[in-house]
């Protein structure tokens, strides 16, 4: 089987990412396929492949969306499938799946600009509340707002970008829970730390951008709750790849996100259960 | 039927923030007229489906049908003849029209006709080199036909059966379908949102009753 692998140039940017694509590269290669990273171009050779791996940013603004469309509609195998990009870039999408699927989550309301329901909201949530635009990612446009002003500035300002935002209850950790999800099965897990002094695994500390550190955990070892809170999320959206973000309270897991085309860095998220290129070829290729 | 429409004074008609505000359970029409991700034409149709109501238009297909590539590539696959077309990551002048590749601006179809225009609109619709663009090769003339369900205002037949392909392929009820005339014939490869100022609400809801009379009838 012939696998293109979508990718652009941010994709080369850490070296740790681009050890992972070679290493998807050379497990495709030993299964006796062959794996082709390629760019922007993959629109006009489509043809050329049986499969695609999308690796680059999703978007449904971004070409990565058209890319896999355009091969779901020639009947190839992509990951990741239009529909998880469409509902794990959106996150009033996904409030929507969680909810819909009984999934544990945050206390959380989508607001869509009515402002004078934003007090009714407050009362049921309580501050600090965290606004997410609903694309946003990587920690960019998730803000904390410690009062009714800020709350007011600040989904002002989001609005400005998207006709609705979400506002979710602000649950205090030193990290997130990273569980890694294809097609039912969990197959890595991470704990992502967070910078000294941030809430979130990329965050201005001192007017400097700051990124927290993985950790590695084995997914044998990860408590059965846990798994079951991360596969049951991941089924709401679909059955590709995903990262489920998890907040742990206590003895309770919250789900955060659900994130398609979740990062895959060599000694990070590869760091203890090092099949995931494996299995992703051999998901790619059945 | 819920009709969400932006249109004072008009109480068969249901303002999105109400919509947006409450369960639903019935099946609606969602007359916004911008359907593109992250609109509120997008949420009253999100809204409506994760509430398990039929809605036109799906959200999938109002992701669809703006982006270039899979608009042709599916109405080439229900049978329309199309204009040829090349996704260009890189610049290549060439008499064509040009389209974004990504939805990010309104307005933005433009027809080529020199090589320093070339440059221009491909630095403007790639937002500075960033993604690609589509080369839609039209000998013809570039037409447009508002679209309002499967009707055509002031529209020829030719244009009247593009929309009601249009829309039984895609099932997004407002829009802008922009087609070549070439040889007597229509090739659509474009579609566009509508601005407020161009959706008329009765006929939009005149053409939805056709629609499902006609259905019926032939059911």
């Amino acid at each position: 089987m012939r696998i293109g692998c979508f990718a652009e140039t941010y994709n080369f940017k850490y070296k740790e990412e681009v050890e992972a694509l070679k290493i998807f590269e050379a497990t495709a290669k030993s299964l006796g396929h062959e794996f082709e990273v390629t760019g922007k171009d993959i629109l006009d050779r489509m043809d050329e492949f049986d499969s695609i791996f999308i690796r680059a940013t999703t978007d449904p603004l971004f070409t990565s969306y058209v890319v896999s469309r355009i091969a779901e509609e020639r009947g190839k195998k992509v990951i990741d499938d239009s529909e998880s990009i469409r509902i794990c870039s959106d996150k009033i999408a996904l409030y929507y799946r969680l909810k819909k699927n009984g999934v544990p989550i945050p206390r959380t309301f989508p607001f869509y600009g009515d402002f004078a329901e934003l007090e009714r909201i407050t009362e049921k949530i309580g501050f600090p509340i965290v606004v997410k635009a609903p694309n946003s990612r990587f920690s960019l446009y998730v803000e904390k707002a410690n009062d009714f002003q800020e709350l007011l500035a600040i989904t002002k300002r989001f609005l400005k970008r998207s006709k609705a935002v979400i506002l979710q209850e602000f649950i205090p950790s030193n990290f997130d829970w990273r569980i890694g999800v294809l097609r039912g099965e969990v197959i890595y897990a991470c704990k992502y730390l967070f910078p000294k002094g941030g809430w979130r695994i990329r965050d201005v500390i001192n007017n400097r951008v700051a990124w927290g550190k993985v950790r590695a955990v084995s997914r044998e070892s990860l408590p059965e709750k846990l798994k079951k809170v991360a596969l049951k999320a991941a089924k709401s959206v679909g059955n590709g790849l995903y990262g489920v973000d998890i907040k742990q309270f206590g003895e309770e897991f919250l789900v955060i996100e659900v994130n398609d085309n979740p990062t895959i860095m060599h000694g990070m998220e590869d760091a203890k259960d090092r099949d995931i290129y494996e299995r992703i070829i051999s998901a790619l290729v059945e | 039927m819920i009709i969400v429409a932006e249109k004072e004074g008009d109480d068969n008609l249901e303002p999105p923030d109400w919509f947006l505000s409450r369960e639903v359970s019935e099946a609606v029409l969602n007359l916004l007229g911008d359907y593109r991700f992250h609109t509120k034409g997008y949420y009253v149709s999100l809204h409506a489906e994760e509430n398990k109501c039929p809605v036109l238009p799906s959200v999938k297909n109002a992701l669809d049908i703006y982006r270039a590539p899979v608009f042709i590539e599916r109405i080439k696959k229900a049978g329309l003849e199309v204009p040829e077309f090349e996704v260009i990551p890189r610049p290549k002048p060439e008499r064509v029209v040009m389209l974004p590749l990504n939805p990010f601006s309104k307005n933005s179809l433009k027809v080529v006709k020199s090589d320093s225009q070339y440059y221009k609109f491909f630095k403007s619709l790639s937002m500075d080199y960033h993604y690609p663009v589509v080369h839609v090769k039209v000998e013809g003339r570039v037409e447009e036909a508002i679209m309002h369900l499967s009707e055509v205002r002031n529209g020829e037949e030719e244009k009247k059966r593009i929309a009601e392909k249009v829309f039984e392929i895609f099932g997004v009820p407002l829009g802008k379908i922009f087609v070549e005339r070439i040889d007597g014939k229509l090739r659509p490869f474009y579609f566009m949102p509508l601005s407020k100022e161009e959706i008329d609400i009765d006929l939009a809801i005149a053409s939805y009753e056709n629609w499902v009379l006609r259905r019926n009838i032939q059911l």
